[in-house]
Parts: C-alpha cells; structure tokens; sequence
C-alpha cells in the first residue's frame, strides 16, 4: 500500500515494536493500532500490507483484526466517540447520551458523521464505573458525562482540539480510620499532570526501597516473605501468590516470564486503571520485585486497548525507571539482574483477560484461551514458564516486602489478608473506589464509603464482584466481601465491584446487562460456551421483550449445566454469576415479568 | 511399559499419548471432532469427553488433550459422558440449518452419527438459526458452507499446521464467529481438496462431488495414486463403472491422511481419458487378441532387436511378466523406459515425478534412456514395443512398432496396437519413491474390448511359446518374489501370500479413516 510503503516512520516503528519480544509476531497488534490511527481503519490493502511485514497471509492477519472490537474493517471518521453500555453507565445515563449524540451527529451507533469526522460506538464496560457515564473521544475518557458535556466532546473534535483525558476526581475516597497503603502515595504524593505520583516524589516516600530491599534477599527468601503474607491474587480467582511463584522453575531452562493482566475489562472494575494513572512506579517497582523472584528478566505488561491515557502513563514511567535504573542492565546496581518491561495494548476484548488467552493475545494472535494443562509456569509466553499476576496484586507486593508478612497479615482477615480495592459504583451518593480490609461488608461500602443511595432511588440488588460474581438482593448486603465468605454464597469476591442496581434501571435489564455482556465477549471455540452464551441472551432478552415463558428459566439453567465444568476455560461459570443466582434471587421479577405480559397481550 | 484401564481393560501405552490416542489405537472410538491425529491439538469441540475415575476425583475430561497416565482409570462411555455429549449437541444443533437432505455428507456426518447416538430427540431451540453464506466459493474444488460449520477449525488447522499457509481462518468472535478466505483470496493450497475428507459436517464439499451422488451409493476400492511416484494410498468411489471420488486412504508410512488435488482430481479424467484405444488393432484394422498377439510373436522370431519402452506406470507384476515374455528370445531385447521428465515437488507428499513405478522399473532392471539414448537405442532396433503413453513421437521410427497404452499419439501409425489399462482398473503392486511396495486393486473395469495389459502380455508370451509364465497378477507376484529372495523385500509388513488373498496392504493402512 502506497501510504504505508512511503512511510518510513511507521516501519521504524513497527521494527521497533518486533524488538521487543522473542518472536515478532507479538508485535502484529501494536503495530494493527499504529496502522489504524494512521488510516482509522484497516482496508484490504492495509491488510495485505501488514502480512507482509509479517511474514503471513492476510488472512491470518484477518484473523486476529476481527477478533478485537477496537479494530475496524470498514471505514471510520476521523475520530472516534465510544459511550459505554455496561450497568454502571447505564444505570446513570449512558443510554440517554448514546441517543444524544445520535441526534446530533445524525447517525446510529457503529455509524460515522455525515462530514467523515465522527464514528460513534457503544462499548461494553470501559473501566471507569466510579465515574460512570464514561464516553471515550479518540479513546481519551471523560468522565460523568452527561448529554451537554457529550455536545461539547463532539464539538471539540470537529473544532480540532486534540483530544485529551479529563483529569481523574477527587479519588480515591477513604474512610476514616482505615490504614492505607495501596493509595496513600496517591493521595498525598499525587503531583504529576495528571495527579500521578512523579518519580521524584514516589522516591521522596520511601519508592523502590522495597526493591532494593528484594534485591539484597536470595529470591526464595523473596517468594517465601508473599507466601507467609497471604496475599492472593487480585485478578479474580484469589490463588495465593507466593504459592503462584513458587511453581516457577528454580533453574531456568528457558527464559522466564512476568505477564501482568492489566486487561481490567470486568464489568464494574476499574481499580487497576487507578493504580496505573496514578501511581505507576508502584506497578513497576511491584514487577520488578516479582520477576526478580520468579527469574524472569522481561515482564509484558498487557493492558487493554481502551486503557491509552494509563498506556501512556505507564510508558512514560518505564521510560523513567530504565533512566535510573530502576529496570536496565544490573538493576539498581546488583550485578547479574536484568530487567526490562514492555506494555503491549489489547485491543477489545475481555476474553483476553484470562491468563492463557492473554497469553496468545500478546503473542499476537485472536485471543482464545488455551487448554490447561499445560500451566502458564510450565509452558506460558512462547512455551517458556510464565507467571501472570494482576496490577493490584502486584502493587501489593512492594508494601508486603518492605514491611513484612507479619504487617500485611494485620489487615484484612486469616484467610484473606490485606487491603482491597472495592469499587462502589451506581446511584450511590459517592461512587468511588475504597481502599478497605478484604472482608468489609457491602453494607459498609455502600452505606458508609458511598454514602448510601441518592435521593429518590432505592437498592432493589446489587452486584458484588464484577459480572462474574452475579446479583445478591438487598437483604444480603451484611455478606463479608472476601473469598470465602463469596464462595459459600455461591458467588465469587471476584474484582471487588460492587455496582448497586437501583429500582429505575430494574433487576432484569441489570441481569440482561451482564449477559449480553457474556454473549458478545465470549471468545467462541468452545461449542458449549459460544452458543450458550448466545442461547441465554436470547432467552433472557425475552423477558424484557415479552415473549417469556417461566420454563425458559430451566432452559437457561440446563444449558449452563451443560457448560460449566466441560469448556476450556472457566467463561460459563462467569456467564453462571448472573444466570444462576439472577434466577436464583430473583425468580420472582422473572414471574412477574412474564405474568405482565400475559395480561399486556389479553387486553389487546 | 505403563498401562492405564480403559473400559475395564488393562491397556499399555508410550509415554507423552493422550488418552484419545490409546483409545484410538486399541480400536475405541472416542467421538470427536477438533481433534485429528495429523494436526495440533486445540481441545476446542468438547465433544470428547470421557469418564477419569482416578487418580484424583473421579471426574469428566477431554480425552484429545488428557495425558494418559500410569494407573490412569478410565471409561469412555457413562451417564455423564452420555449427558456432556447430548448438551454438546444441542449447542451445536441450535443454529445448523435442518440441510440433511440436500448435503453431501450425508451419511458420513459426524454431526448426525453423534446426534443418533447421542442426541436428544426433541429441540428445545425455538429462535430462528443463524443465516450465513451457503455457498461460498473458497478454492478452486471447494465450497464453504458457513451456517453448517461447527468451528472444529480443523481446516483452519490443516492449512496452518500442514499446508503451511493459513489461508482459511476464524473471523470475527464469539456466536459471530465463521471460517472464511480474506477478500476473495481464494484458498491456493494444492492440498485443498482434504478440507472436505477432514471437516467432520457438510460445511466444506466439493464441487466435482456436489450432488453428484449420495455417498451410500458408492462402492470403495482400496487403491494407490499413481499421478507421482509417492504413491499415496487411496480409495476410489465407483458407482456404475465410474469413478465418483477419489479420498485419501490412512497410511502413516507414506501419506499420512491426506493427498494432493492433482491426485484426487486428475484420477477422475485419468481413469476416464478421452481417446482411449478400444480395439486391438493390427495394420490398420480392428482384430482379436490372439491374431494380433501372433503377429507380434512372428516379428520377434523373424526379426529381432527389440527394444521395449515400458510405462513407469506399469506393475511390477506386468513388468515381470514382460522380462518373461521377451526373456526366451533369440534376437537382442532392450528392456529400457523413457526417463519421466520430473518438475518440482514440495516439501509435503508432491515428489514431482508424474509416474507410479519408476522405482519398480529401476528394481528390474529397465534401462533408463534420455532423449539422446532413446533416439540412439530407436536407431539400433528393428522393432519398438512402446508401453508408455507419454512416448509421442518415434524418431527414427523402426520398422515395426507396437503400441500398447490406453492412448497414444503412436498409435495411427502403429503396426499393432494393444490398448491397455488404467491403474485403477489393474491387480497388483506399485513402488514408490522410497521403494515401498505397495497393493492397488481393479476399481473400474475396462471396456469390454479392451484386452489389459496382463492378458495382452499374456497372449504374446503365449503366441511366442513361453512356457511357464504367470497366469495372474498374483502368480506373477509370487515368481517374481521368488527372484529376489524371499521376504525381506517382499516389502516391509506386505506378506506375499497375503497379497494373493487380497489383503496386503500395509498393516498401518487399515486404520479407520481420522
Ligand atoms: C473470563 C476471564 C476474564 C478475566 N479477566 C481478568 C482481568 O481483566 N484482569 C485480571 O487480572 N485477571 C483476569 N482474569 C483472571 C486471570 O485469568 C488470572 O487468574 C489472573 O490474572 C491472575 O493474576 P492474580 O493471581 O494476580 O489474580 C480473568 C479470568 C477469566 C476467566
Ligand atoms: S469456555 Fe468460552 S470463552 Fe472459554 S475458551 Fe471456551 S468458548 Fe472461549
Ligand atoms: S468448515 Fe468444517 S472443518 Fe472447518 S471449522 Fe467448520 S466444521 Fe470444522
Ligand atoms: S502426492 Fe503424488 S501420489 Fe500423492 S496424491 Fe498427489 S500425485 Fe498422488
Ligand atoms: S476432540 Fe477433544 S475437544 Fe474436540
């Protein structure tokens, strides 16, 4: 393609980009997005074009473009305006702002302006439910939007200001009395443009200390210090982390790798956006430790498309900690540890957020889960072992070294220590993101951290994990937010979101929210999975439409039975969150529903 | 050597196979349908589930991608099997259009058998299906049929992992998902034509056998390519004396599971030529066998310097034959072949050299001529018996020519003609590149004019007086064994009184079609 074959910059870059990893191949989406922004989208020349930088056909290539939502095969405007369609947005507007801006720009969604200038989009959860509704402009995210700020968004790009993330708010918000450790720095350090810790006073507050501290210790001892801590696993599932390190190799064969999930694409999740916006020398300094203690001398840190702003950020501040040496050769001046870490943009696409497909995603493939075993530590990036941890996970880890398991125990409870990012979000008077001991109840969150309901609504459920963790009536919110007190409810502490349905958005659009979530992210190779997810929707559109009946309840339910247990990754227990306990709380909204339409359809 | 208990039986296995491999092995079918011995192992169709009781919970697994380990207990068949493979169907079943009618594949569906064996008999599905193109063009023998697809992603997998070109893909994601060309780069692959043995529904077909017949109908012949000197093995659907498909045939010593298209679809005119000799001809004119056989017989004797030019796709049965028949002769025989120009091959199962049994030839004893030694060798003889079809021009012409070939440019000209046969209509063995003997059986049956090759050799062994020839390929088969001692060439696992009672083809050969 001519425009691209003359444009020696964008190959530099694209060589650039392949020297960052093992195989070049993983260099096929980053080197995608800076295609699209060139063209904004990828026509069949581009298409070709990139095969050939890559060594492969274009259909391959095609492969992977049409697995990610971010990429566009057909034309696009000059910009693009992405407003999200998640519970937490539509819970406080977002569908009233999407049909704004239809009016406006006189299209419909997926379309793009009259004048080529701009493609309006829905998107599934952007990650920013706190601050919920959220529309992206060129991916840069505003922040409680409403139908006049969304006017001004648009103008704005057709008057060619460049576009560019409004600052975050007052976050993160406390309650008193609780002892910080994940957003002290942040709250007191915050003085970079965009409230970020700066380097410099991230070293004023004892920054990277931890690592050297991690750097004087024999590695086990380093893995050993997480494991007494009892620190698990943020990401979702809770596995401990220092058990985690331990199955890496103790004499590496073959490089290792640290693989960090900041795919954060969870329904209601938006704390490792946070953490990353900022204070990103927390993140790095938290690698560094952990790859020190797992062998690995490059970390990837994938991160997903929608997050530009916490992109650049966390660039910048790698940039900054290869400077002084923070990540480079002899790390911090100790002979023979090498560390470097690169950040790889997703590019649409929550199923990238489980391990494995995230895994094939960076190394530049359609992001499908892979069959376990084997287990990321055995066969993981490029078959070599592998350790992925999530961002907040990570972040712990530095606090955890420098003040020691015993300390970190205090927080939290025996089986489930430390402090967690809850994320509040909904018609709640302070949606917000609190930094709470593990165990804290819903009804604390909600009532103390939040500030309980606004005026005028009321909580007719909640959500108390992120999708996957599925909808607990009102009558719970005494439940102790920690992984075993989740499992017993048949539920899951999941990411630590608790979005609040109000009685205005309804129980079953909440539930059909989540799974018409599921149905449009599921990655699609598992028969049982791809058309049930698809099967569900349909069922649970029914009954917002009125064609219900109160046996496609058990429909739903059997299909699941045939899911869960039998697919490659665990995806339909996640569809199961919103499914089973959505049933299982709220048969009776199900009833109803179909009891209206019954008597809707004999009076016409 | 460890052993796990399969179904209550006690079965040993190599370290590293999976438990769908035993299975497999021991003759246990495990349904499936992602997972192929040929191809990478992607564990994504979930229809394989099978029943571990131990060690650890007793609980369902994929047998495609489970390790079999010592002690490893396991049943292939259960209530719960049953139940994960029912609730698998009916995921699949809820958007596959009701086709079964109008598909080629049509009683050789893996969707219908599971859903037969396994199936619920009532759909719960009351949503219209998905609607996907139908009939889409992807390769020059092959049509995609989106909405029968059920994303196994074999093909996509073939053409990776075997053709070495990822030209058909999965787009899109999730429920949206299909397999599909870029643009309209049509699949290129030589190999194409496998897509459809190996997708497990009717969602890939080909054209050259789109409607052209219920598969019920066909009778299978066990064969082997004869289109390059690889000698794929081969099965060959006849309905009516003619040649309907041409599949690949399991053999993992020569071609794995899989063949080329010039193989698969060139047999269908090559077993079908046009301008095929049909009458024995002597001077000119139409005449029986044995008037002309005499003919040739009282040439030889009076006037000998014969030089032969045998067809690289004869057998070796014929060939011996042919070294009898002009073995007692006074004059001076030349038994040579005319060297098989060979163009590229590659690096999969395409050796480029378009004959079946050069390396047969070469065992005998026939001569090699290039174009210098071939006009050389015409030069010194009187009289030329031109076996191979692909001999169109005879310079110098000797005085006496005889052709024996299904076609010929040669033969207007000839003094006799004998026409022959095709390599599916001929009993016996083939040599491939790598001197592996190999069993091809009659499929398709001449026109009744038509003398073969064997009879015709035959009749003018017997019009020369021979005595003692071989009277069938398999007697031929046995002599010509005999001079080269015994069994260790009677070619690895090929028992020669096997072959005599039709069932030589080698052991690996009989593996169920994956
Ligand atoms: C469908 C699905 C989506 C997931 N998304 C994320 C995600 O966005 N971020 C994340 O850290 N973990 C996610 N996980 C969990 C990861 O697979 C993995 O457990 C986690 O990254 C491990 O890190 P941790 O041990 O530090 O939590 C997801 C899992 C599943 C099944
Ligand atoms: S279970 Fe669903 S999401 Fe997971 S690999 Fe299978 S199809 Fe993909
Ligand atoms: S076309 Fe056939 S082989 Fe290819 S994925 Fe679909 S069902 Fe499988
Ligand atoms: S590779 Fe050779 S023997 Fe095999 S099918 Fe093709 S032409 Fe026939
Ligand atoms: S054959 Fe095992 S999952 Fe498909």
């Amino acid at each position: 393609m001519i425009a691209l074959d003359g444009d020696a910059k964008l190959s530099a870059r694209i060589d650039e980009l392949k020297s960052w990893y093992p195989d070049p191949r993983a260099a096929l989406i980053p080197a995608l997005h800076e295609v699209q922004k060139k063209l904004q989208w990828l026509p069949d020349d581009a298409v070709v074009w990139v095969a050939g930088k890559f060594d492969t056909t274009p259909a391959d290539v095609e492969a992977v473009i049409t697995f990610y939502d971010m990429f566009h095969r057909s034309p696009r405007g000059k910009h693009e305006v992405a407003v999200c369609r998640n519970l937490a947005c539509k819970a406080t507007g977002a569908d009233e702002i999407t049909a704004c801006l239809e009016k406006k720009l006189g299209v419909r969604v997926g379309e793009t302006s009259e004048d080529g200038e701009i493609s309006l989009s829905t998107f599934e959860c952007l990650g920013g439910c706190t601050e919920a509704p959220i529309v992206a402009a060129d991916w840069y995210y505003h922040r409680n939007v409403d139908a006049a700020k969304a006017e001004k968004i648009v103008d704005d790009l057709r008057a060619g200001k460049p576009a560019a993330q409004e600052p975050r708010g007052e976050e993160p918000a406390a309650k008193d009395g609780v002892e910080l450790y994940l957003t002290r720095r942040m709250r007191e350090h915050g003085d970079g443009p965009g409230m970020e810790v700066s380097l410099d006073a991230y070293l004023k507050s004892d920054g990277y200390k931890a690592l050297e501290k991690a750097l004087s210790m024999d590695r086990d001892a380093v893995i050993e210090e997480v494991k007494e801590s009892g620190l698990r696993g943020r990401g979702g599932a809770g596995f401990p982390t220092g058990v985690k390190w331990g199955f890496m190799p103790k004499e590496p064969k073959k490089p290792h790798y640290l693989a960090v999930n900041a795919d954060e694409s969870e329904p209601g999740t938006c704390k490792d956006r946070l953490l990353i916006e900022r204070d990103p020398h927390s993140l790095i300094e938290g690698c560094a430790i952990s790859a020190y203690a797992i062998r690995a001398e490059k970390i990837y840190i994938y991160i997903r498309g929608e997050y530009l702003y916490a992109a650049e950020v966390l660039q910048r501040a790698i940039e900054e900690a290869r400077e002084k040496g923070y990540l480079g050769k002899n790390v911090m001046g100790k002979e023979g540890v090498h560390l470097d870490a690169f950040v790889t943009r997703g590019a649409g696409a929550y199923i990238c957020g489980e391990e494995t497909a995230m895994m094939e995603s960076l190394e530049g493939k359609r992001g499908h889960p892979r069959p376990k075993p084997p287990f990321p530590a055995q066969s993981g990036l490029w078959k070599s072992p592998t350790t992925v941890n999530n961002v907040e996970t990570l972040c712990n880890v530095p606090y955890i070294v420098l003040k020691g398991a015993k300390w970190y125990r205090g927080m939290g409870n025996e089986k489930s220590p430390g402090n967690l990012l809850y994320q509040v979000s909904g018609k709640v008077k302070r949606p917000g993101i609190y930094e709470m001991p593990l165990g804290t109840t819903a009804k604390t969150l909600i009532d103390e951290c939040a500030g309980g309901m606004l005026e005028g609504y009321e909580m007719v459920g909640y959500n108390p994990g992120g999708a996957s963790a599925g909808f607990f009536p009102p009558s719970m919110v005494d439940v102790a937010l920690d992984h075993d007190t989740m499992k017993e409810k048949k539920s899951m502490l999941g990411t630590g979101a608790i979005t609040v349905v109000d009685q205005k958005t309804g129980m079953l659009p909440a539930i059909d929210a989540f799974i018409s979530f599921f149905e449009h992210e599921t990655c699609g190779q598992c028969g049982p999975c791809r058309e049930g997810c698809g099967w569900a929707h349909r069922l649970m559109r029914r009954f917002l439409t009125g064609r219900a009946k109160i046996e496609d309840l058990d429909v739903m339910l059997d299909l699941l039975d045939n899911a869960v247990g039998k697919t490659i990754c665990v995806y339909p227990e996640a569809l199961a969150g919103p499914v089973r306990l959505g049933i299982e709380h709220f048969r009776d909204e199900f009833e109803r529903a179909v009891r209206e339409q019954r008597s809707a359809a004999s009076t016409t | 050597m460890p052993k796990i208990t399969l179904n209550g039986e006690e079965v040993e296995f190599q370290e590293g196979q999976t438990v769908i491999e035993v299975a497999t092995e021991r003759g246990t079918v495990v349904p499936h349908y992602c997972w192929h011995p040929a191809l990478s192992v992607v564990a994504s169709c979930r229809i394989c589930q099978v029943e571990i009781h131990g060690p650890g919970p007793k609980r369902l697994a994929t047998a495609c991608n489970t390790p079999a380990v010592d002690g490893m207990v396991v049943t292939t068949e259960s209530d719960d099997v049953s139940k994960a493979r029912a609730g698998n169907l009916e995921a699949l079943l809820l958007n596959h259009p009701l086709d079964c009618p109008i598909c080629d594949k049509a009683g050789e569906c893996w969707l219908q058998d599971y859903t037969y064996e396994y199936g619920a008999s009532t759909g719960r599905n009351d949503f219209p299906r998905r609607k996907l193109e139908k009939r889409k063009d992807i390769a020059d023998h092959v049509l995609l049929d989106q909405e029968r697809c059920i994303l196994c992603t074999r093909c996509v997998r073939f053409l990776d992992d075997y053709a070495k070109k990822p030209e058909l893909v999965v787009t899109s994601r999730g429920e949206r998902s299909t397999i599909d060309i870029f643009a309209d780069q049509k699949v290129t692959s030589e190999y194409s034509g496998n897509l459809a043995d190996i997708c497990p529904v009717g969602a890939l077909t080909l054209k050259e056998f789109r409607f052209v017949n219920r598969v019920w109908y066909l009778r299978g012949t066990d064969s082997v390519c004869p289109s390059c000197s690889r000698g794929c093995s081969i099965t060959l659907d006849v309905r009516d004396n003619e040649l309907n498909r041409v599949r690949p045939r399991t053999n993992r010593e020569v071609n794995g599971w899989f063949i080329c298209d010039e193989g698969r679809f060139g047999l269908l005119d090559v077993y079908h030529p046009g301008g095929r000799l049909e009458h024995v001809r002597v001077d000119g004119d139409d005449a029986v066998l044995e008037v002309a056989a005499r003919a040739i017989a009282e040439r030889l004797k009076a006037d000998g310097d014969l030089l032969v030019l045998a067809s690289p796709d004869a057998t070796n049965e014929e060939l011996f034959l042919l070294k009898r028949v002009v073995g007692g002769l006074d004059g001076k025989a030349t038994l040579a072949f005319a060297k098989v120009e060979t163009a590229d091959g590659d690096d999969i199962l395409r050796t480029g050299e378009p004959a079946a049994n050069v390396a047969g030839l070469r065992f005998q004893g026939f001569e090699e001529l290039d174009a210098a030694a071939l006009k050389r060798a015409l030069g010194a003889a009187k009289t030329a018996w031109v076996l191979d079809r692909n001999v169109h021009a005879l310079d110098p012409r000797p005085g006496f020519v005889v052709v024996q070939a299904v076609t010929s440019a040669l033969a207007d000209d000839a003094d006799v003609v004998l026409p022959g046969g095709t390599v599916g209509e001929k009993e016996g063995t083939l040599t491939n590149v790598d001197e592996r003997l190999q069993r091809i059986r009659p499929a398709l049956k001449p026109p009744a004019t038509v003398p073969g090759d064997f009879r015709a050799l035959l009749a003018v062994g017997e019009a020369l007086g021979v005595d003692g020839l071989p009277r069938t390929p398999g007697e031929a088969f046995m002599a010509w064994a005999d001079t080269f001692g015994g069994t260790e060439l009677t070619l690895a696992g090929l028992p020669r009184d096997g072959l005599l009672r039709g069932e030589a083809a080698a052991p690996a050969a009989k593996e169920k079609q994956a």
